[in-house]
């Protein structure tokens, strides 16, 4: 079969899609679409103008986050007996894919506990200027000592100063991050 | 149980799969790269106990489910491992271990790395029927000062048992009590107290037994493992570090059949916290000062220089490429042919020549395969500790004569089908007669002689103590020619030398009267030679390099007077010591987790350490050190790495040329096994094998062994210790004769490492019955033995008339009490009150 | 032919450099809130606040912006021409101060004229003194040394030129209805109606080529930030580049006083004589406020078009725009 692109068969062979374009630029048509394009564009602004600024003013105002959104660390006591939950085993370092945690086990002594099982965390440091804040320590934890709070205001002159002690993160956040209610 | 059988097909799960007919199936399916899971089967451990059930496989023709760890293989088996008779009989096997497990895993140290977290995960239900409540024991508990047991986590696979009675043979672990109430434990709950105590953690598939050392300080994934070789005994056992932030914080096994079938004595186990030790030198010394590497290096070049060529240096702990560059820089730069290795007196070179000979050397291996065992002169328990292992295995498997010819008794003892003891300072004598009884002459050695006579393959394993004596070398070979060494595959000595990597250091030329590779060269003066020079005057400066002879050479007295007068001593020492306090300026050293370079194994092994943990700030690898030196000293080596450092000793070493690092690899390469190996005495007649060269037994006039003793008629028995018959009763005036040992405990490495201090040896005089009637002592009484306090142990096997002290204890040594020659001390009760 | 002397209005010395003074003051009075109003305008457009960090509701914002540009750096590249690199910016101020004079803000009251001068030529001179603004542009991009500057220059002259035709062919529908050339009288001619009822086409074609002449999206093609790098300003730095951003402001409000005259009925509206200055700014602030909407809404053309739009529409639009006029002229 030669090929010939305005021959019948050759079109009966294909599915001829239409392609679907505007009218052409140019023209007294074009100009009156553009004055009338322009208007419409005029309207939206206006409306925007009308309808007010949507911003929030962040230090004073702040984004009311979701339940489960996943901000600052959090290590927890129980709270009967005020130990730590933490019981160093480093499973949140293993699943780390940012690699930000460093765990240093010991051993409880009897008589001052720090944690409920036989072994501590002596040192749990959480580098928050690599985390990516995904949450997988928090899937890790086998027993719910580690969860990702909702504070998100981390920023700091120092990098040094963001690496997260057991203290720091077992202390409450000074400031409570505003909770988003219900169908909000 | 070695199985010679024929090569047979089996199938596993319709693959075929090529066997050896007996071997287990487990480990025809693990060849043939089928994963059957399992815990309790462990083929160094001997038999397969089938306790674990978990390697349950379908064979075709058998209707119940086998397991394979225990099933020999049979021409045309049929098995299956994936049907689901199986996975529900590994199923329930899994759900059935777990019923009593406490699934701890976040707080147990095996998490991560544990057996039974892989199995249940691959091979587990996944889920437990059981809610009843699981058996509680109380827990963690100690096992031992080293090892900590929680029985909860314990799966009962019998590995750990049955390395305490078949591979340690001490026996102390076992099962107590039965059914769901068994548990490991030892009698009485006493402490398990064993030397090789360290491998139950590493076979144990839960996290029933863990180390002290390790405890919680670490995860698989927080850790690197470092493979390197441990250099504290001459065994030089594979070992992998355990890495977290740049240290050490464990030390496990890196099985290399070749030299220490995958076991590890607690020495190398624990001794990794001295890396650390506040006594570690940090930095170089100038007079107890601290200094900048510049001036030390200054200071140590001015000192060398003013000695003008009499300067002598001795070589303790030091790679073949440290050994090599130490005496080029006395000879090359210095001018100085005095250079020894060894502790006190040794073998001439021409003696050392034949016993590098590759056709009368014999490798660890051997060992297994060995008829006729010959440990003499030496306790491996306490020299090479895992060669005491080895023994004990070519014995229970391979039903090895196993004989002792010691001065004093040995741990290997019990297993051995004869046994001689001769007195302190006889060894010499005593080889001269063993070889001549071995060639059919009857005298004093004929017992143990017949022994070894027509065994096949005899492997001699010695000690390098006995070479002390002038002759004993020599009589030594006489021994090999005897019993058709050089003619018999699998047969050759096997030395168990003083100090670390005595073999290698002797290769690189740290000998006096030989260069690299046992080459000749002028002669030079011997250690003990050095001492008695430094005292007159003749030498006027030291270089010791990781040697510490007031504390490991004999004749504490006369070392201490030769560092006082010699003008300038230059140290390398890892720690600080008595040597390092009378010392100019002390250099640090690194560990053998710092280190890179490599180390000869007695049986001719290079083996490469790698360095595996950082070094602390100011220790600088002691290569450059060695190199910078030289080149202050107006000598180029041309050395300014490892790689660099090797390619010299191996051009300068005829037994090494052309060997390369990648032979060497991970585990080793033997120079007697690669082609075209040189022989270090090339052109030199064999000697006749009957006839002993002169000197054979020089001292044939001297007394005869003080005894010789026959085991038992029951075999294994205990040998009996009786009265010598005709040996030479005690010196008239009550003086006994002294006899010492070196003690696997006594060293630094149970002083800086704070876990073993609980095992730090005190001095003991061990002492015969006969000798402790007449004198009225029991043991536990305070006597006091020519100056040095102790306590008296009676000893059952020990003759009489000689009494035993450990050398290398920190207080009471008994190298003080050494001169050379024999030593008769005098011993003196002491009463409650001066005590 | 009119002549200078006929419509001038006698005025005392003392008096001319009053207004002139008063005048000036209270253009760069509002000019630094015209910018804040802008910026915060857009940010309505956009949902947002727009600045509102810097004193009440934003209002220093200027004051801000001035401290920082006068403490700037009076930067000057090295391979710049330093007299006309320095002319370049003035140029345009003077330009604008110019035009300004002729803006009427009222009629005649009590003998002085609420505007600058009234000249007889108005326009023209709207359009002499406009044209010299162009030659800072010019000699700023060309002095720079600078191939962006140079670019964004050449730009600004041709777009310049395009659009004056249009805009003086716009203006020409009033000029011939009114008969004048004085905004004064222009304003006085629309005491009927508005021109902006009979002259809708030369209104929108005048407010097109205004936005133009003032560089006003969507024509800002002289300065294009995201093309040049801010045109022909590029090089500049310091209260210079502040010149040229007052000239923008400047001439919008020129651009809004002279369309508010000749179309909006200048100072025209109810009530007493003295709200007429009130009226001119309220009709050229509407005008200014449609300046901001545009810029919030349109985007910048791209040059073809903004070419072709001049030469190809607006030129025959006005040329159509004018002939229609003259005949409705001649023949009412």
């Amino acid at each position: 079969m030669s090929f010939d692109p305005k021959s019948a068969s050759y079109l009966d062979s294909i599915e001829v899609v239409e392609v679907q374009r505007g009218p052409k630029p140019g023209g007294v048509g074009g100009a009156y679409r553009a004055f009338g394009e322009t208007l419409r564009g005029l309207k939206t602004t206006m409306a925007r103008l009308i309808e007010g600024p949507m911003t929030i003013e962040y230090p004073e105002e702040k984004t009311p986050v979701y339940p489960r959104f996943r901000g600052r660390h959090k290590l927890h006591k129980f709270e009967d007996t005020g130990l730590e939950k933490c019981v160093g085993c480093s499973l949140c370092a293993a699943a780390c894919p940012a690699d930000c945690i460093r765990v240093v086990a010991a051993e409880n002594i009897p008589g001052d506990r720090v944690s409920a099982g036989e072994r501590y965390a002596a040192v749990y440091e959480i580098n928050l200027s690599r985390c990516i804040f995904c949450g997988y320590c928090e899937i890790a934890c086998p027993f719910d000592a580690i969860t990702m709070g909702h504070d998100y205001e981390m920023a700091d002159y120092d990098r040094r100063d963001l690496i997260f002690t057991k203290e720091m993160l077992l202390a409450e956040p000074v400031e409570r991050t505003p909770l988003k209610s219900e169908g909000e | 149980m070695s199985p010679a059988g024929r090569e047979v097909t089996i199938t596993i799960d319709g693959r075929e799969v090529p066997a050896v007919e007996g071997e287990m199936l487990h480990d025809a399916a693990r060849k043939g790269d089928v994963e059957i899971p399992y815990f309790c089967y462990e083929p160094k451990l001997g038999d397969p106990v089938g306790a674990c059930r978990m390697c349950l496989v379908e064979i075709e023709g058998i209707p119940k489910l086998q397991t394979s760890c225990s099933t020999p293989v049979r021409e045309g088996m049929v098995v299956h491992t994936r049907t689901e008779q199986v996975k529900e009989a590994q199923n329930s096997v899994v759900e059935f271990l777990l019923v009593n497990h406490p699934l701890d895993c976040p707080v147990c140290d095996k998490g991560g790395e544990c057996p039974l977290q892989d199995i249940s995960y691959g091979w587990g239900p996944g889920k437990s029927r059981v809610i009843d409540e699981k058996r509680h024991f109380e827990k963690p508990i100690e096992l031992s000062p080293l090892v900590a047991i929680d029985r909860e986590r314990c799966i009962l696979c019998y590995r750990c048992v049955r390395f305490s009675q078949e591979v340690s043979e001490d026996a102390q672990l076992q099962l107590i009590e039965r059914g769901d109430r068994t548990y490991v434990g030892t009698f009485d709950d006493r402490p398990y107290v064993a030397p090789f105590q360290g491998n139950i953690t590493d076979i144990c598939p839960v996290g029933a037994l863990t180390n002290y050392t390790y405890r919680f300080r670490a995860r698989p994934w927080d850790i690197e493992h470092a493979g390197s070789v441990c250099t504290i005994c001459p065994s030089q056992c594979n070992v992998s570090f355990t890495v977290r932030d740049e240290k050490v914080k464990r030390v496990i096994s890196r099985d290399n059949h070749e030299v220490d079938d995958g076991w590890l004595c607690d020495r190398g186990r624990y001794g990794f916290e001295m890396f650390d030790a506040p006594e570690r030198v940090r930095e170089p010394q100038l007079k107890g000062g601290a200094v900048s590497w510049e001036q030390a290096l200054e200071a140590v070049a001015e000192g060398l220089r003013r000695a003008g060529g009499k300067v002598a240096a001795i070589a303790g702990d030091a790679s073949n490429e440290e050994g090599f560059l130490l005496q080029r820089i006395l000879r090359d730069a210095l001018g100085s042919p005095h250079i020894d290795s060894r502790p006190s007196r040794g073998p001439k070179a021409d003696v050392l020549r034949r016993l590098a000979e590759p056709n009368v050397s014999a490798k660890v291996r051997d060992i297994d395969e060995a008829d006729a065992i010959l440990v003499l002169g030496t306790d491996p328990l306490h020299s090479s500790p895992i060669l005491d292992l080895r023994v004990r295995k070519a014995i229970r498997r391979n039903g090895a004569k196993l004989v002792v010819a010691t001065e004093r008794p040995t741990a290997l003892d019990g297993g051995a089908e004869a046994i001689a003891r001769y007195a302190p300072g006889q060894a010499a004598h005593f080889v001269g007669e063993l070889a001549s009884a071995i060639g059919g002459s009857d005298n004093v050695a004929t017992p143990v002689a017949e022994t070894l006579r027509d065994a096949g393959k005899v492997v001699v394993i010695w000690g390098e103590r006995i070479a002390r004596e002038d002759g004993a070398a020599e009589a030594l070979l006489d021994v090999a020619a005897a019993t058709n060494m050089s003619t018999t595959d699998g047969a050759g000595l096997l030395e168990i030398p003083d100090t670390t990597n005595a073999r290698g250091l002797r290769e690189a030329g740290c000998l006096p009267d030989a260069g690299p590779g046992l080459s000749d060269t002028t002669a030079g003066k011997s250690t003990e030679e050095i001492r008695e020079a430094l005292i007159s005057g003749e030498l006027t400066t030291l270089v010791l390099f990781g040697a510490d002879p007031l504390r490991d050479f004999p004749d504490t007295p006369a070392w201490e007077e030769a560092l006082t007068a010699a003008d300038f001593v230059l140290t390398f020492s890892m720690h600080d010591n008595a040597t390092t306090a009378k010392s100019d300026v002390v250099l640090p050293l690194e560990t053998h987790a710092e280190k890179d370079g490599t180390v000869t194994h007695p049986d001719g092994r290079l083996q490469r350490v790698r360095p595996s943990a950082s070094r602390p700030e100011n220790v600088v690898p002691n290569i450059l050190v060695l190199s910078e030196l030289a080149t202050k000293l107006g000598l180029d080596t041309g050395i300014d790495s490892q790689p660099t450092a090797f390619q010299a000793l191996t051009n300068a070493v005829t037994l090494y040329n052309g060997i390369e690092d990648e032979q060497i690899g991970g585990r080793g390469l033997r120079w007697q096994d690669r082609e075209g190996a040189t022989s270090a005495r090339t052109g030199t007649e064999q000697p006749g094998p009957g006839g002993p060269p002169e000197g054979g037994s020089p001292d044939t006039q001297r007394d005869a062994p003080i005894s010789m003793v026959q085991p038992d008629p029951t075999p294994r028995g205990v040998a009996s210790a009786d009265p010598p018959s005709g040996g030479p009763s005690t010196a008239a005036n009550g003086d006994l004769l002294l006899g010492t040992y070196r003690d696997l405990w006594a060293g630094p490495v149970t002083e800086l490492n704070p876990p073993l201090k609980f095992l730090t040896p005190q001095q003991r005089v061990e002492i015969s019955r006969t000798d402790a009637e007449r004198l009225d002592l029991k043991s536990g009484d305070k006597v006091r033995v020519n100056g040095i306090e102790a306590e008296a142990h009676v000893k059952e096997r020990v003759p009489a008339g000689v009494v035993f002290m450990a050398e290398g204890v920190s207080d009471g040594n008994a190298n003080a009490l050494l001169n050379g020659g024999p030593v008769q001390v005098k011993i003196e009760k002491l009463d409650e009150a001066t005590a | 032919m009119l002549s200078i002397a006929d419509t001038q209005l006698a005025e005392a010395t003392w008096i001319m450099v009053v207004k002139s003074i008063v005048i000036f003051a209270v253009i760069f009075g509002v000019l630094p809130l015209l910018t804040v109003l802008e910026r915060k305008l857009i940010g309505r457009f956009q949902h947002r606040y727009g600045p509102n960090r810097v004193g009440p509701y934003g209002l220093l914002q200027p004051l801000a912006d001035v401290g920082k540009l006068v403490s700037k750096e009076s930067f000057r590249p090295e391979n710049a021409t330093k007299t006309l690199f320095i002319l370049g910016p003035l140029l345009p101020v003077l330009a604008g101060v110019l035009s300004l004079a002729i803006i009427p803000w009222g009629d005649v009251q009590d003998g002085v004229g609420l505007y600058g001068i009234d000249v007889p030529i108005g326009i023209l001179y709207f359009f002499a003194v406009g044209s010299i603004a162009f030659y800072g542009l010019l000699l700023g991009g060309w002095s720079s040394g600078s191939k962006y500057s140079l670019l964004g220059a050449m730009r600004s002259a041709a777009q310049l030129i395009s659009y004056e035709v249009s805009m003086g062919l716009a203006l020409l529908g009033v000029v011939m209805m009114s008969g004048s050339l004085s905004l004064v009288s222009i304003v006085h001619s629309q005491g009927e109606i508005w021109f902006i009822l009979p002259q809708f086409v030369g209104f929108l074609i005048f407010m097109l080529a205004g936005f133009a002449e003032t560089n006003r999206t969507p024509f800002d093609m002289p300065e294009a930030d995201a093309e040049l790098v801010q045109g022909f300003m590029t090089e500049y730095g310091g209260m210079r580049f502040g010149s040229f951003l007052l000239v923008e402001y400047m001439e919008i409000l020129v651009v809004s006083g002279i369309a508010a005259a000749m179309f909006l009925g200048g100072w025209m509206g109810p009530g007493p004589s003295f709200l007429d200055p009130i009226w001119m700014l309220a009709k050229m602030l509407g005008l200014v406020l449609l300046f901001i909407w545009v810029r919030a809404t349109l985007p910048r053309l791209r040059y073809d078009q903004l070419m072709s739009l001049g030469w190809k529409v607006l030129l025959p639009l006005a040329t159509l725009n004018v002939l229609v006029t003259a005949i409705l002229v001649v023949v009412t």
